[in-house]
């Protein structure tokens, strides 16, 4: 056996998985010649140390699982849109217009109307919190219906997310208005509604298609409410003086309420997970 | 893991079925093995992340065509290897460029600064000096090699586990793991001082 022929055998002879005929061919070879011997010595120690690689710690990324599905996501619209006839991208600039146009019509209207009141009014009215002025009715297919009931002439406003870009502004001189959220993505989607007299924010987050396995993350009110409605499937209201605050969960318990009580502090919110399914957390006032 | 998720075959074949709460799960499960595995073919946390994930994104387009003769993982792995060698692939179509060259910016001219991807000398103290040497060995070794004995070393697959995972024969993989070794040690060698018993 030469040199070069025995070194095909070291690993199989290390591992004893060598044939009895070509261990004693083997073991020979390496009797005759001191180099061929030195040389499994040195194979020897590099399998032992290869041996420690097994134990090295390794960090996941925290988010990794959300970059994937992000990403699979994001595949999936750009094919969706890429199905999409030309004609509905006409169709929906056409959309846009119109409710420019309504909200505008509104604006109007609501401003003749607060100069109208303006002059008999008697009484300065306290500003009733948004909390109080929104109410918010989970519906199937991850859409919720808003009510906005102002005690006077007040304007919502929607956003995609917190401090997002405007979805819409509806003027109302304090009759009730209805309108519906919702979210045909795959992920949940989270809206900041606005409302000319208050300062706090109402968040709501709905699910979207799918159920996250995701467990693990951080982030700001608004990336926690999605991340409940996102695992819990449940959607999400929040009312927060301080939505930026950053939180870290991780979700192991069984239904959102307990979820979310395990992260935040229970003396400064309050969490209420109602019958119609929706999670209200609520951050008190002082 | 068992406890939390349900069998990866009923996990595939929910998935398949278009169930997309199952492929998360599936996600869930698998994507820490499949970033260490990365981490260790790469030793970059964010080119290991981009493999995942693009990984990921092959098993998803694929899956109606996954017939379940080999495990998941084991299918997971060959699709990790692919993106793997086609990462470096791209990587070194990339990587011609002259370290002479400078950069115009609108502010005048800059010198090029390369990042060395060895260990600093922190990482260097706070490291076994053998194993960086061994990180670096395996480095060193062609990318069909590396992910052979990362799978083996590291990830304790079995022959047979990496020749589904390869499509290679067993015999095959027996061999190349030997030579992968004895470059390993003849890399190692020349660190004598370091390696002497």
């Amino acid at each position: 056996m030469n040199q070069e022929k025995a070194k095909d055998f070291f690993s199989s002879y290390y591992e004893g998985s060598l044939e009895p005929g070509l261990v004693q061919a083997l073991e020979q070879a390496m009797q005759r010649d001191v180099s061929l011997r030195a040389d499994y010595r040195n194979f020897e120690n590099t399998y032992e140390e290869l041996g420690n690689l097994k134990y090295e710690a390794i960090e996941i990324p925290f988010d990794l699982a959300d970059q994937i599905l992000a990403r699979i996501d994001r595949q999936s619209l750009e094919r969706r849109n890429d199905k999409q006839p030309a004609w509905t991208g006409w169709l929906r600039n056409f959309a846009i217009a119109g409710i420019c146009c309504v909200a505008i019509l509104g604006a109007a209207l609501s401003i003749r109307n607060l100069k109208g009141n303006s002059a008999g009014a008697s009484f300065i009215p306290t500003p009733a919190s948004a909390q109080d002025e929104i109410s918010v009715e989970p519906t199937p297919n991850h859409a919720a219906t808003v009510h906005f009931a102002p005690a006077s002439s007040q304007t919502l406003t929607i956003k995609e997310g917190l401090n997002g870009t405007d979805r819409s502004r509806m003027p109302s001189d304090g009759a009730e208005i209805t309108t519906t959220l919702e979210n045909p993505t795959v992920t949940a989607t989270a809206f900041e509604l606005e409302t000319t007299d208050d300062a706090r924010p109402t968040l709501i987050a709905i699910p979207g298609s799918s159920r996250s396995a995701v467990t693990k993350g951080g982030g700001n009110m608004e990336a926690f409410a999605r991340a409940l409605a996102d695992h819990y499937n449940v959607p999400v209201e929040v009312h927060a003086a301080h939505p930026t605050v950053n939180l870290n969960w991780e979700f192991k318990a069984a239904n959102p309420a307990d979820a979310a009580k395990s992260v935040l502090d229970v003396t400064l919110y309050n969490i209420d997970w109602r019958a119609n399914g929706l999670l209200v957390i609520s951050e008190s006032a002082n | 893991m068992s406890e939390r998720f349900a069998e990866d075959s009923i996990l595939v074949s929910r998935s398949q079925a278009g169930d997309r709460t199952a492929f998360n799960d599936l996600v869930a499960k698998h994507h820490p093995r499949a970033y260490q595995y990365a981490y260790r073919l790469t030793r970059n946390s964010e080119e290991a992340s981009d493999i995942v994930v693009e990984a990921f994104l092959r098993v998803f387009n694929a899956l109606h065509n996954f017939k379940g003769q080999s495990s998941f993982v084991t299918w997971l792995y060959r699709i990790m290897t692919n993106c793997y060698l086609d990462h470096k692939k791209r990587d070194k179509s990339k990587r011609n460029v002259s370290l002479e060259t400078t950069l115009q910016t609108e502010s005048g001219e800059l010198t090029r600064q390369i990042i060395d991807p060895k260990a600093s000398p922190y990482e260097e103290t706070e490291k076994d000096a053998r194993s960086i040497r061994m990180d670096q060995a395996v480095n060193q070794l062609p990318e069909y090699q590396r992910a052979m004995i990362v799978m083996y070393h590291s990830e304790m697959m079995s022959y047979e586990e990496i020749a589904a995972a390869l499509d290679l024969p067993v015999g095959t993989v027996k061999s190349r793991l030997n030579r992968a070794r004895l470059s390993l040690r003849d890399l190692l060698s020349k660190d004598e001082e370091l390696f002497r018993i």
